[in-house]
């Protein structure tokens, strides 16, 4: 079993007296800059010059002078001010158009019609078997014109070069989408030559060949186009609501050191994980994960910042969805989060079964470095930025507690050598633990 | 165009399964192409090792894999590991070129064989995120001169196109070099 932990800090702190640390991983040289802002290198200096000179942000340009007091501390805080509030109005930015582009696809999908995937992010699995049959009924369609297309003293509709690549359209919907070596690119093999099939048809010169045939080819290779663009449709829906948590709390982490100091207050863990479940509802929904919260022990306070603990837990829920396995085909995945009291402290689970964190990585702590993804989390084209487990260690540290991982393999069964490449296919359990000190 | 006298392409892409599938319809439908994938840094120099391409696609940001060259120059690059830029690592090392900032050399006795016949600059093509003004000069550098930068509103045929035109430069360039080049296909 892997594991990793880290101390909590000896004083409370908040996010405006942690000032640098806040956004900096613990151990990082850069947080100790403030000392040696004097010297700082010319890079930085132009560097940021030239940002400014680009700048399309909603803030003003700060004042830049010549003098050596650029490179103070109070110089370089101010930019670092400016360019923070630019990073946030941008992520705002971003924030409305993922709203818009989930709007759209949602119209979209609706506009298909008859949606043939029973999950709300299709497989390849899922894909293929939907695009079975309308695949076929297109290369029956394209056959049956052909056939008629060749018949004695029917003017010409194809050159030999079309009626050829009309033949090889037909058997590739038939059956050879399976030699092609990538499933993931059978979907969008098929819509190529869907979409190549109908330029073909609109093409055929008037009255050549019966307009029945051709309406039959036109409306099954629509078909075909209909699934195929339903698939990646849903696929994008969930990539953009993956991609909008990941940026909503990567805003609330580059400008948490903006807003005024915020007061401790008592706040209840029950609240705080209905505020995080409510937040990831959607996505949870649309990744067809279940959250199980299994309450131990109830009406349990911790003191914190309401924003920041909300935050924090919530980008552990969200990654313990965003990496969940489905066990199998008929049951859908979840995440067990359960509350328990350990002496002084409240501590929360979040377990969750499927992709592993190496053992390595948590043994380095690499895990915890801003900006780091883990090695095996990119299978099935995951999307995200490195930050969330950062920013959420950080918090907690800074409310005094502790964050604890682990990750083993789900399955007394299954290969036990870590040093061989198929230790890591295999689902693993992980398991994140924070723990906060009661408030009483 | 028979099987056997399709062109042999790499494509070096780690999204090439996820975010960017759609790009290999247009690749299958066309029946042209023979397509490998490689999908990061290690799996890519084998390929390059064993079979000789007509043309190769890579992208800059890339996964080391499990070879310890490739890890390291990954690890090397500290914290800022989502911008080793292994890609222009591998072209550094299929090229033989020296190392640069941009595009890092390892250490050389960990480095995998280079292939036996030499993969010039005219067969490959660059497509990643990065722009002209992070990455030309390097890839100028390297004598690479086909680049395209991932973003939206490019063309699901953008990977095809790409291709034609690596394969259209190599063509150019062939007719004006020594007919005894030799084609495409497994070295041993």
């Amino acid at each position: 079993m892997s594991k990793r932990s880290t101390p909590p800090p000896e004083t409370p702190t908040t996010p405006a007296q942690s000032d640098a640390a806040a956004t900096s991983p613990p151990g990082d040289p850069s947080t100790e800059r403030d000392d040696t802002g004097g010297d700082t290198d010319d890079d930085t200096g132009g560097d940021t010059d030239d940002d400014n000179s680009g700048n399309g942000g909603t803030s003003p340009l700060p004042v830049v002078s010549d003098s050596d007091d650029d490179e103070s501390p109070a110089a370089l805080h101010h930019r670092i001010e400016e360019l923070t509030t630019d990073i946030g109005a941008v992520l705002h930015a971003n924030t409305s158009t993922l709203f818009m582009a989930h709007s759209a696809a949602d119209a979209a999908i609706r506009a298909l019609g008859p949606n043939p995937f029973t999950d709300d992010i299709p497989d390849v699995e899922d894909i293929n078997l939907a695009l079975a049959e309308p695949a076929k009924q297109a290369a029956q369609a394209i056959k049956k014109l052909l056939a008629i297309a060749a018949e004695p003293n029917r003017p010409q509709s194809f050159d030999e070069h079309t009626t050829e690549e009309l033949a090889h359209a037909a058997d590739t919907l038939a059956d050879d989408i399976t030699d092609i070596q990538i499933p993931e690119s059978h979907a969008s093999t098929l819509r190529s030559i869907a979409g190549r099939v109908q330029d073909i048809l609109a093409d055929v010169p008037p009255r050549t060949l019966p307009k029945s045939a051709l309406r039959q080819v036109r409306r099954s290779v629509h078909d075909v186009e209909r699934c195929t663009a339903l698939a990646a449709l849903l696929q994008a829906r969930a990539a953009i609501l993956q991609m909008d948590y990941t940026i909503r709390s990567f805003r609330e982490f580059v400008t948490s050191d903006l807003r005024r100091e915020e007061p401790l207050e008592k706040l209840r863990i029950a609240q705080l994980l209905e505020s995080a479940h409510r937040q990831l509802a959607d996505y949870a929904q649309i990744s067809n994960v279940g959250i199980r919260r299994h309450h131990r022990t109830s009406g349990v306070d911790v003191m914190g910042i309401k924003r920041e603990l909300v935050r924090a837990v919530g980008n552990l829920m969200h990654n313990a969805i965003k990496y969940s396995w489905r066990r199998d085909k008929t049951t859908p995945a979840w995440v067990d989060v359960t509350v328990q009291r350990r002496g002084k402290r409240i501590c929360v689970e979040f377990e969750n079964w499927g992709v592993p964190i190496s053992r390595q990585e948590l043994e380095t702590g690499s895990v915890f470095e801003l900006g780091y993804r883990g090695k095996l989390s990119v299978d099935r084209g995951r999307l995200g930025t490195g930050i969330g487990l950062t920013d959420a260690h950080d918090i907690i540290r800074r409310h005094r507690g502790t964050l604890e991982i682990e990750s083993r393999p789900a399955r007394a069964w299954g290969p036990d050598d870590p040093t061989r490449e198929e230790y890591y296919r295999q689902p693993f359990l992980t398991t994140v633990t924070v723990c906060l000190p009661e408030a009483l | 165009m028979s099987p056997v006298q399709k062109q042999r392409v790499l494509w070096v892409e780690d999204s090439a399964r996820f975010d960017l599938a759609s790009l290999l319809g247009p690749i299958y439908a066309s029946r042209r192409y023979d397509l490998t994938l490689a999908e990061n840094a290690t799996t890519a120099a084998e390929q390059l090792r064993r079979r000789r391409f007509d043309a190769i696609v890579v992208d800059v940001r890339l996964p080391p894999g499990n070879h310890r060259y490739w890890r390291d120059i990954f690890q090397n690059a500290n914290a800022d590991r989502t911008n080793a830029k292994l890609g222009l690592a591998l072209l550094a090392w299929l090229l033989g070129a020296p190392s640069t900032k941009m595009a890092a050399v390892g250490d050389k006795k960990h480095a995998p064989p280079r292939p036996v016949v030499p993969v010039p600059a005219h067969k490959i093509g660059v497509f990643s995120v990065e722009n002209h003004t992070e990455i030309g000069a390097t890839l100028a550098a390297l004598g690479v001169t086909v680049m395209h930068e991932k973003r939206p509103g490019l063309p699901d045929t953008i990977l095809l196109d790409i291709v034609t035109q690596v394969l259209s430069q190599t063509a150019a360039m062939s007719a004006t070099a020594s007919p005894t080049s030799s084609p495409a296909g497994p070295v041993e």
